[in-house]
Order: C-alpha cells, then sequence, then structure tokens
C-alpha cells in the first residue's frame, strides 16, 4: 500500500520509482543454501550461481494500486444494466414455464403453410450420394440416371424402385450391376419423392415428364409392405401395363 | 556462448541488495524449495496430456477434411477421438498445469511453504489416473454421452477426489499465511476451490432427465470454465503481469468491482447454449441477460491490466511470460465479448451449432487459458529448477507457433462457421452445400492445429531438458532479446 502511485504522469517512467537501496558489500556466505536439491548431475556451483542470479533479479511479489475506478467503466456498467434489465422484462416470457414464447413466427396469411419441396434438394440431399452429382453413377457400383431406360421409360418404374428398394442384377445402358438400393417409402412423402424423380427426369440431359404426388401415392398404396424390387420382376410388371 | 556475455564484475553487482532484501528472497527460496516436487509432478503429467490430447485433436481435424482417413477403426473414429481430446487437455493438461501454478502461486502469494505435501502428491496421482482411466474407456466406446461430462462415473470420482486432497493443501496452506492482505490472485483461486466441487457434484447427482438434462448439461459445461478454468487463468494474469513489469496492478476497486461481477453473473451463463431449445423462455433470457452483463467484470480486469501495462509494452520484447500472459489476457478479453455476443438469440440463430463455436471456444481455453499457463510455467521452472532455459529460441518458436495457429484457427473457423449458418438457415440451399462451403475454412483449422502442435512439442522438450538441468549452461535469463544491462537498467 505504500506501493501506492502519484499520479499519471508516472506511467511513462520505465520502471515504478523505488527508493534505491545503498549497495552492501557482496555477500559473503550464500544468501540460501542449496538443500533439498532434488535435480542431479550438474556442477553443483554452476546451478548455485546461476539460481542465484535468477533469484536476484526477481521483482517483489505483486501488489494492488488504489487508482479509482475510471469513471466511464461505472457508465458502462450502469447503462448495461438497465439495457439488460428491460430486455429481461421484455422477453422474459412473464417467467412461465412455456417454452418459445419469444418471437413466435408470424405466419403469412390463416392457415396452414405450405412448404415448397424442391426436386434439386431433395436429389441433393437423399439421391446423390450413390447416383452422383452429374447422374452418371459409379462405375459397378452405383448405376447412372442421365439416360437410363428404367428412369425414363415410363413413370411407374423409378416411382416403384424409390418406394420400396431396388436389389440384384439390372442393366443400365449396357452396363450390368449388382448392388442394393435402400427403400424409401418410410423415409421420404410422396411429395419429395415425387419432386426427386421429376427432377431426375429433367435433369442430367434427360427430358421425360414430371410425376405427381398422387401418382406416388398410389403406388405406395398397392405395394404396401414388400420388400426389395428385382429387374426381372420391375420388367414384367411394366410389359403387363403396356 | 551465453556466460561470455557477463562478466565477473557484473555478477557481482547484480548480487549487491541489503540485507532486508537478501531476507525476503532467502524466503522465497524457502518456498519454492517447499514446492518443487509437486509443481514438477503436476507440471509434466499435465504436459503429458496436452501433447496427447494435441495429437488427438488433430486428428479429430483431419477427419472433417478427410472423412475415410482411419475410420475402419473403432477406437480412432471421430466420436471418439473427439472426446478423448476435449477430456485430455481440459482434465489433463489445463487442470494439472492449472493446479501446478496454483500451488506455487498460493505459497508465494501467502507468504508461507506448502503445506500437507503429501496431499498434493496423493491428489496429483488420483487425477491422473481418473484421466488415463476415463481416456482408456472413451477409447472403448464407454462414454456417459454429455458433453464435458463423458468421463465414466468411476473416472470422475477419482478426479473429484484428487481435486479434494489438491484442495485440502491448498487450504491449509492459506490457514498458515504470514499475509494480512489477500492479493487478487487469491480471491479467484480460493473461490474456485468452494464452486468447483459443489458445481461437480450437482451435476453429478444423477436425477435429471430429458430437458432437465440437457439444462444441467450445459449449466455444468459452462460452469467448468466459470468457477475452474477461467478463475486460473486470471489468478495468473493478475500475478505474472504485475510481478514481471514490477509495478503495483493499477486499481484494487477495479479488481473487486471485476471479482463480484464475474461472481454474481458468470454462473449464469451455460443456458445461452439452449437459444431455441424446448426449456422455459425465461431460464434462457435470463441466461443471455447474465451473459450480456459479463462485459462488466471482463471490461474491469482488461482495464485495470492494460493500465498496468501500458508504458511498459516494451517489455513484451524480452520477456517470454510476459508476452504469453499478455497474449492470454488479451485473449480473454476477446474471448468473453465474443461469448457476450454469440449469446444473443439474433446471433446465436446463425452461429450456434456450426464451426463457429468451436472457434470461440479455442480462443478461450487455449488463446486465453493455455497461454498463461505457458507463461507461468516459463516464469517457474527456473526458481524451482535453479536452472535457465537452455534454449530461448525454442520459447520463440513455441510462442509463433502457439499464436499463429490459434489465430489462423480462431479467425478460420469463425469465418467458415458464419458462412455454414448463413447457409443452413437458407431453406433454398441443401444442407450439403453448406458442409461443403466449410472445407476450406477447416484445411486452415488443420493446419492452425499443427502448428499449435509444433509449439508444444517443442516445450515439452525444452520442459524435459529444464527438469534435467541438460543443455547448454546459461547464466543470464532465456528472453527473447538480452538488454543491455546498463546502471539504471538493470535485469528483471
Ligand atoms: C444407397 C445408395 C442409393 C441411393 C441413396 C439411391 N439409389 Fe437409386 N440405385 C442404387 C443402386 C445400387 C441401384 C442399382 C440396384 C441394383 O444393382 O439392383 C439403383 C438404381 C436406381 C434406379 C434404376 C437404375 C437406373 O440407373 O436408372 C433408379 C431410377 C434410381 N436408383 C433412382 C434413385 C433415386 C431417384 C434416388 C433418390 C430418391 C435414389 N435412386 C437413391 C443406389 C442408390
Amino acid at each position: 500500500m505504500t506501493q501506492r502511485r502519484k499520479s499519471k504522469k508516472s506511467e511513462g517512467d520505465k520502471r515504478a520509482p523505488q527508493s534505491v537501496p545503498a549497495p552492501v558489500e557482496p555477500i559473503q556466505q550464500p544468501a540460501f543454501s542449496d538443500e533439498g536439491d532434488s535435480f542431479i548431475d550438474s556442477d553443483s556451483s554452476d546451478v548455485h550461481k546461476i539460481h542465484f542470479r535468477i533469484v536476484s533479479r526477481e521483482q517483489g511479489e505483486p501488489e494492488e494500486g488504489f487508482e479509482p475506478t475510471p469513471s466511464w467503466v461505472w457508465a458502462v456498467s450502469v447503462l448495461l444494466l438497465f439495457a439488460m434489465g428491460f430486455y429481461l422484462g421484455k422477453y422474459g416470457g412473464s417467467f412461465d414455464t412455456i417454452a418459445h414464447q419469444v418471437e413466435q413466427p408470424q405466419l403469412p396469411g390463416s392457415g396452414e403453410v405450405k412448404i415448397e419441396v424442391k426436386g434439386d434438394m431433395v436429389y441433393a440431399g437423399v439421391c446423390q450420394a450413390c447416383h452422383q452429382a452429374d447422374g452418371k453413377g459409379v462405375e459397378g457400383k452405383y448405376p447412372p440416371l442421365g439416360g437410363s431406360e428404367w428412369l425414363l421409360q415410363d413413370s411407374f418404374t423409378p416411382a416403384r424402385i424409390v418406394l420400396y428398394g431396388l436389389e440384384g442384377e439390372i442393366r443400365v445402358k449396357g452396363k450390368g450391376f449388382n448392388n442394393k438400393m435402400p427403400q424409401f417409402h418410410d423415409k421420404l412423402s410422396n411429395e419429395e419423392i415425387a419432386a426427386a424423380i421429376s427432377f431426375a427426369r429433367s435433369a442430367f440431359g434427360n427430358k421425360a415428364p414430371a410425376v405427381t404426388p398422387v401418382e406416388i401415392d398410389s403406388m405406395r398404396r398397392t405395394y404396401t409392405g414388400r420388400m426389395a424390387w428385382s429387374a426381372a420382376e420391375l420388367e414384367n410388371l411394366r410389359k403387363k401395363q403396356k | 556462448m551465453a556466460a561470455q556475455t557477463t562478466t565477473k564484475e557484473q555478477f557481482i553487482s547484480f548480487a549487491s541488495h541489503t540485507t532486508e532484501e537478501v531476507s525476503e528472497k532467502q524466503h522465497r527460496v524457502e518456498i519454492d524449495d517447499s514446492v518443487t516436487s509437486p509443481v514438477v509432478l503436476y507440471f509434466l503429467t499435465g504436459i503429458g496430456w496436452l501433447v496427447f490430447g494435441s495429437l488427438a485433436g488433430l486428428l479429430a481435424a483431419l477427419k472433417f477434411n478427410l472423412p475415410d482417413w482411419l475410420g475402419g477403426t473403432p477406437f480412432l473414429t471421430f466420436g471418439r477421438i473427439r472426446p478423448v481430446h476435449l477430456n485430455s487437455v481440459m482434465y489433463g493438461w489445463a487442470s494439472l498445469a492449472g493446479a501446478g501454478m496454483i500451488v506455487w502461486l498460493t505459497s508465494r502469494l501467502c507468504r508461507a511453504k506448502i503445506k500437507e505435501t503429501w496431499a498434493l502428491y496423493v491428489s496429483a496421482v488420483l487425477w491422473n489416473i481418473g484421466v488415463a482411466f476415463g481416456l482408456v474407456s472413451l477409447f472403448f466406446g464407454y462414454n456417459q454421452g454429455m458433453e464435458w461430462l463423458e468421463f465414466p462415473k468411476p473416472a470422475g470420482g477419482l478426479i473429484a477426489l484428487g481435486f479434494l486432497f489438491f484442495a485440502y493443501s491448498i487450504v491449509q496452506t492459506f490457514r498458515k499465511r504470514q499475509v494480512e492482505h489477500l492479493y487478487v490472485s487469491l480471491w479467484y483461486i480460493l473461490a474456485s476451490l468452494i464452486w468447483f466441487p459443489l458445481l461437480y457434484v450437482v451435476a453429478n447427482l444423477g436425477i435429471y432427465h430429458g430437458v432437465t438434462e440437457a439444462a444441467m448439461n450445459w449449466w455444468f459445461g459452462h460452469n467448468a470454465l466459470a468457477v475452474w478454468f477461467t478463475p486460473i487463468g486470471l489468478a495468473g494474469a493478475y500475478y505474472f503481469i504485475p510481478k514481471v513489469i514490477g509495478r503495483p496492478i493499477y486499481s484494487y476497486y477495479l479488481g473487486l468491482l471485476g471479482f463480484w461481477a464475474f461472481a454474481l453473473f458468470y454462473n449464469w451463463n451455460g443456458i445461452h447454449h439452449l437459444v431455441g431449445g424446448p426449456l422455459p423462455t425465461w431460464l434462457v433470457t435470463v441466461s443471455i441477460v447474465a451473459s450480456v452483463m459479463m462485459f462488466v467484470p471482463v471490461m474491469a480486469v482488461a482495464v485495470n491490466h492494460h493500465l498496468t501495462t501500458i508504458g511498459h509494452f516494451r517489455m513484451l520484447k524480452y520477456s517470454p511470460t510476459l508476452r504469453f500472459v499478455v497474449f492470454g489476457s488479451m485473449s480473454y478479453t476477446a474471448v468473453s465479448f465474443q461469448g457476450s455476443i454469440e449469446s444473443l438469440r439474433s446471433f446465436s440463430e446463425v452461429a450456434h451449432f456450426t464451426q463457429y463455436t468451436i472457434g470461440h471456444a479455442h480462443l478461450g481455453v487455449y488463446g486465453f487459458l493455455s497461454m498463461i499457463l505457458f507463461g507461468a510455467i516459463y516464469y517457474i521452472m527456473p526458481r524451482i529448477a535453479k536452472w535457465e532455459w537452455p534454449y530461448p529460441k525454442l520459447i520463440k518458436l513455441h510462442f509463433w507457433m502457439s499464436a499463429v495457429g490459434i489465430a489462423l484457427y480462431v479467425v478460420a473457423l469463425n469465418m467458415g462457421g458464419w458462412i455454414q449458418g448463413t447457409m443452413m438457415n437458407d431453406p433454398s440451399l441443401p444442407f450439403i452445400a453448406s458442409v461443403n462451403a466449410t472445407k476450406p475454412y477447416l484445411w486452415a483449422r488443420s493446419l492452425g492445429g499443427t502448428m499449435m502442435l509444433v509449439g508444444h512439442l517443442a516445450f515439452a522438450y525444452q520442459f524435459l531438458l529444464i527438469i534435467y538441468r541438460s543443455g547448454p549452461t546459461r547464466y543470464v535469463p532465456a528472453w527473447f532479446e538480452l538488454r543491455k544491462t546498463t546502471e539504471e537498467d538493470k535485469p528483471v
């Protein structure tokens, strides 16, 4: 507390003003002992010398000065306190247990919000992992969608495939595949499946008409409960429908 | 070669002191001798976990860039390596190194030799077994499934027990103190000794389910920082800045404001992680209010440290400790202000659940806490090992690798995370687009992480040298640059 600072001017000084102690004779005997030394393998006189210098150059233990708190710090604190009191009042939800009271979205118009399903998004989020962003598939693993007869010949086949999956040998654009595509009837809605297929039928150089959610729904109902198709089954169904 | 720069005459002139000073210095040496072994034990094991934890972190980071890499080995999958990283650096490195620093600081500030040294050994051993056991369980996939509380109960129990032994020794030392006035650092240390066990016990009661469990999880996660890690860092900053500069901390009153506002507001903060979650609105709002009010203590600390350092920035050129600690203390201001803003609903909507949060977390735990711990260790070790750091160049390497590494890390993830958040909120974009957009930023993050690891290796190597007193024998301090020693400018 004796270290109390005089004025801000002294801050420019290189070092805190301290009365310069009168030098005394260099200490004869060691000022401290090197006992309890748990470290080994060094010339102890070196260690002693080095340690002595480390200790000698150390500053005193820190203390607090007693400059006043700058007034702007108080001002900002009080201002924040007010602002946050206001915030608490406004968004505190009357300390009720209800969640989400703040910022209930104001729905446009009345009734339900209609969320538009976008085919490219469903494709990117679901199909792309296998059939790739360019619709070319992966050689020997995932068949292409661009120019695929299975996708384009009619609208029922792709609906069947996406709803209930596909397994076993299949030839697409003259190349053979033997893999498994998972079913999506339990993961995607009619709208999403229709959008994805319609997108695939119009992208990657394809030009086939869109598929409607109603069509998907009727397929879904007709085959409820079935497992993955095989290419042969699909081919037979297609011929019958003709 | 270093020895040549100091003549014998100079050495003798440094050695001239009044008898009063001599006895004070002798007392300090006795204190240092009393803490040597436990402190070295804490530091050594802490640094071990640091190196291990940084490796795990780097591995986890690279998995963002190379998702299939090492994916076939179960214990190296992301879901295991990530909690291994977190727990290793938090409960291993930061806690143990922090404990070591606290032991030394408490002893020095109480002007008393450490008491109950046996308890410190027991604590360090239990703690390390706890961390090792916990990490092995995580590798095998046993995980409690809550962030910051991943360790299975027995591991947590060992750590808690270790903490109690540690606290016992510190409290005993405090009770035998030989000063009336308690310096600011001691306030934070003692407060954390009361707060942290309370927090840990309440969090582990196991009576929470569903929404309450989520609330408790974040209350704990954020408060682990609030009542344990941050007080360690602040205690260090409050001690080493005035200590190295050699002038008192600017203002006791600012210290008081900072401490009590910290105690009042920080512990409410956790729930801001659940903005938009199914919690009572008022709970979230109160947490946001408290988070914004954190501006007050942070401002108080920042002003206090800045006004202490002002006019002495020149010393950052020489003193590694000061440079690390000032970097840490500036990061504290930055990370806290950032955190206050992040808690706001409108900001959280974009930034939360993105890489932004990861950047923020690292600015806190690395930019602030770890940098201060590095600085502290660079200061403490020569005093207890009685040996200078052999290679100042390695310290320099460590500083720049850590400083540039963390800066790159934080800037990259904050930018990438913000972009990711805006894209995730845009319904016209597929989710995958928001993932792809972060790729370059994630590479930059991995680069930053690699730099930090290089720094840690330099640090760990030199630490091993100093505890064995190997390497070149230096008679002058391991500063970044040596000062010309003139009459009015004697070494600090
Ligand atoms: C998990 C990977 C995977 C996903 C996801 C996937 N498919 Fe397939 N798909 C396949 C495989 C494999 C085949 C070939 C099955 C076989 O070998 O019998 C196939 C075949 C097809 C076929 C018939 C062959 C062709 O190339 O035309 C169509 C049409 C098709 N998928 C459309 C889709 C659509 C539309 C989606 C998105 C809703 C989708 N797929 C999602 C793996 C997948």
